[in-house]
């Protein structure tokens, strides 16, 4: 009954969909304005219809209702209740539904948000939103319906199994219930800025309106994007057992690629907004953006790519690749037709202004996207080229990438120092003298310390450089403030972030970036591994400054799996600080077992002990130890950008007032 | 026209540097001989070997997948060595043309936007010459209108 509910609901959101699609053109082509009015109940309509089909595919999930293909594909009768709920966007077909209903959300708090503000060109907004939302539901409908009934082979009849296959045991962490659905925010969150752009060249209202229209929805997808990725690289780091957060993978990358060209939109859309300038590159930009966030679900779903993070192949493919398609030859045709309303309204005053320095952090950022996505595509190129898939391995990201993450941080330093338009040598000098020297001496101070590999010492030099910058911002900022209002320079401090929550949001933001740096020139620069294989019990490995024994092997029965686990203590200068438990986990039907990893962090290091392999008998083990310095500021560099991130997303006080 | 003739450029160094070739058939031993003694008679590589010769695979593919599933080590050259510079060779010259074309594009812009900075200072400066004029004009008038 419920699966019967689930599909036809299903059509019905679709079909609501489509007609919001119709609907709107009518309205807008015969300028009626009930049937402009109609399409937006339409939408509402589909909206609540989706819900009705998420709720059901969660209500089999939860009911472990084995006759349904994804529930016993993806459950178990032993599996947690949160597995259980996280199984909704574990599969292909679950994960697909997921998304469209982010997205009839989305669509649904944007209709109810603007009914009141009307925005010319809104009913052509409502048309692009409506055809993307009735595109993901068709998918559903036709190749990825989530309520297929089990069948018997052999027979050809339906049946119901009496246990379920399970959760694929790499999906059993934390990160199953944060990753995606975060991610997906961020993914689905850029459809709304896409169909502003587009609604906006169509109807040629091509002024500042719909970019700061989109500001906030833009914000909102970069930061879930950005949290969704730090959530992924924090479970590949503690579950898959690669020593590392980051490797390259190409679903990683099809993440990161709209992360890239979101994050070059926020600082373009700035100049746009500031200048009047910059029209067309803001426009590719965000369509570009949206793009690589289907071209990423594409990815995942259609096999082109192999990937610990893919679906495998199915059937969607060509429908995304078609959708694909569609979108990037409109947006094209339409840039084309409208390319004299995107003129400049200004023109650049010199090199070395605020404008410029944004206009290069896009082409750094644009290069990333590039050579991430020409390694990423490089099988696909070279099966083109040459008839033999060849990938690129890790070498090839960190060789090109490094270099170019390194420009944007000295960007990043020299942007807040520059004003806008023309910086004049007096204040040039003003503001770079302290950060150049504080810079010079940290130079010597890391080369002391040991921080001698260049790879490491130039990036931390700059990451030095940005802080710098930035405290002098705040600080100057803080002492006017102090001058003008005679308050103490704390609540200065505060009331200055409080009175441009853009500017200082996007510089603690920044702030957040560099911390992330920090962590990535400890672990790329100066991480130590060692593996010890068949070791027995009771012996040592010593590894820096740590030592480790290994104290014993046990196996322990879960409801759902065995787990065998090594016990080690670890000591820091002869004196016993943790013990760790690195795990091999077994779960019923599925013959690779999992890696537990067990990590000890500080603030300086992590030291991360994998069980690569033991002997029942003897108890004897294979390790793979690691020390990783500076982790942890990664996943502190999270928390600071969403601290800003919030900061920038509250609404500034003169519009309250207003 | 000069757009034209980039993009004839990017897309010949694109077939030049890609190394078109055919795709020779591969035998166990020529696999075996890139893999490192005694990882090649390993039975879980020595199997996935088999089964990608049987699909038809490449050499360079086959050597790509043992590497993907048991990393770089077991390799006698690494793919890295292997493809030499010949993954950095698009992204390179993509690279440089397009910073090249971003430069002179917003060099033209200063300047553009000098000039009209220029042509707008002269509008002032012409503007206050025939206020001057003008006010001048006014003024020898009005004294004439006296006298007169």
């Amino acid at each position: 009954m419920i699966t019967t509910i689930g599909y036809y609901s299903l059509i019905i959101s679709a079909v609501f969909a489509l007609y919001t699609f119709i609907a709107v053109i009518f309205g807008i082509k015969f300028k009626s304005y009930s049937l402009v009015e109609s399409s937006k109940n339409g939408l509402l309509v589909s909206f609540i219809f989706v819900s009705i089909t998420s709720f059901a595919l969660l209500y089999s999930l939860l009911n472990r209702d084995f006759s349904i293909e994804y529930v016993y594909e993806h459950t178990s009768r032993t599996l947690s209740l949160l597995y259980t709920i996280s199984a909704f966007w574990a599969g292909q077909k679950g994960s697909l539904l997921f998304w469209a209903w982010i997205m009839a959300l989305f669509n649904a708090v944007l209709i109810l948000t603007k009914r009141k503000k009307e925005i010319e060109f809104f009913p052509y907004v409502i048309s692009i939103i409506s055809f993307i939302q009735f595109f993901f539901l068709f998918v559903l409908v036709r190749v990825a319906d989530p309520f297929t009934r089990v069948m018997d082979t052999t027979t050809g009849k339906m049946f119901t199994p009496p246990d379920g296959y399970g959760l694929n045991p790499l999906l059993q962490n934390p990160g199953m219930i944060w990753h995606p659905p975060t991610l997906f925010i961020g993914y689905v969150g850029y459809t709304i800025p896409f169909a502003f752009a587009i609604a906006a060249l169509i109807s040629k209202k091509l002024d500042n309106e719909w970019i700061k229209d989109i500001r906030r929805w833009s914000l909102f997808s970069w930061f879930f994007l950005s949290l969704g990725i730090l959530l992924g690289a924090q479970w590949a780091y503690v579950e898959l057992g690669w020593g590392g957060y980051w490797a390259w993978d190409p679903i990683e990358n099809a993440s990161l690629m709209p992360w890239l060209v979101g994050t070059a939109f926020i600082h373009s859309a700035m100049i746009q907004e500031k200048k009047e300038m910059l029209k067309t590159w803001n426009m590719v930009l965000i369509i570009l953006t949206f793009i690589l966030c289907v071209f990423g679900t594409f990815l995942t779903r259609s096999g082109v790519l192999s990937s610990v993070h893919a679906f495998g192949e199915t059937g969607v493919g060509p429908y995304f690749i078609s959708f694909i398609s569609l979108c990037l030859a409109g947006s094209l045709l339409l840039l084309i037709i409208r390319r004299k309303y995107l003129k400049n309204q200004n023109e650049m005053e010199s090199m070395i202004s605020k404008e410029n320095m944004f206009l290069f952090n896009n082409f750094i950022l644009f290069s990333i996207f590039f050579v991430t996505f020409w390694g990423t595509m490089f099988p696909v190129f070279s099966e083109l080229f040459t008839g033999v898939k060849l990938t690129v391995g890790q070498s090839y990201f960190n060789k090109a990438n490094v270099p170019l993450g390194t420009l944007l941080l000295i960007l990043m330093a020299v942007c807040p120092l520059i004003s806008w338009g023309k910086t004049s040598p007096q204040n040039f000098k003003k503001n770079f003298l302290l950060p150049v020297i504080i810079s010079g001496i940290s130079l010597v101070v890391f080369y002391i310390l040991g921080n001698r590999k260049i790879i490491a010492l130039i990036p931390s030099i700059f990451v030095v450089f940005v802080i710098m910058a930035i405290i002098v911002e705040f600080y100057r900022g803080t002492i006017i403030r102090h001058q003008n209002t005679g308050k103490n320079y704390f609540t200065s401090f505060f009331a200055l972030i409080w009175s441009n929550k853009r500017r200082y949001g996007g510089y603690i933001v920044h702030i957040g970036i560099v911390m992330m740096f920090v962590g990535m020139i400890g672990i790329g620069a100066y991480s130590i591994e060692k593996d010890v294989e068949n070791i027995k019990i009771g012996s040592t490995i010593e590894i820096g400054k740590y030592k480790l024994t290994y104290d014993d092997l046990q196996a322990v029965e879960h409801p759902d799996k065995q787990s065998v686990y090594a016990v080690l203590t670890v000591y820091k200068n002869n004196k016993s600080i943790y013990k760790l438990r690195p795990e091999k986990g077994f779960f019923p039907n599925h013959e690779q077992p999992t890696t537990e990893v067990a990590i000890a962090t500080t603030l300086l290091d992590d030291l991360y002990v994998i069980l690569n392999g033991y002997n029942a008998n003897t108890g004897n083990a294979t390790f793979r130890v690691l020390i990783n310095p500076l982790v942890v500021w990664m996943w502190l560099g999270g928390i600071v950008i969403f601290i800003g991130t919030t900061i920038a997303f509250c609404p500034n006080r003169k519009k309250n007032e207003k | 026209m000069r757009n034209k003739k980039v993009f004839i450029l990017i897309i010949l160094a694109a077939i030049i540097f890609s190394g078109i070739q055919p795709v020779l058939a591969v035998s166990v031993e020529d696999i075996r001989a890139e893999i490192k003694c005694p990882d090649h008679d390993r039975p879980e590589i020595v199997s996935l070997v088999n089964s990608l010769i049987k699909e038809g695979k490449a050499k360079d593919e086959i050597l790509d997948a043992v590497a993907e599933q048991f990393g770089e080590g077991v390799l006698v050259v690494t793919r890295e060595k292997r493809m030499g510079f010949k993954p950095y060779v698009i992204p390179v010259i993509g690279l440089t043309i397009a910073f090249v074309l971003v430069f002179v594009y917003i060099k033209k812009w200063i300047t553009k936007g000098e000039k009209t900075n220029l042509r707008d200072k002269e509008i002032v400066e012409a503007s206050k010459d025939i206020t001057d004029y003008n006010k001048r004009f006014n003024e020898e008038f009005e004294i004439f209108k006296k006298e007169d």
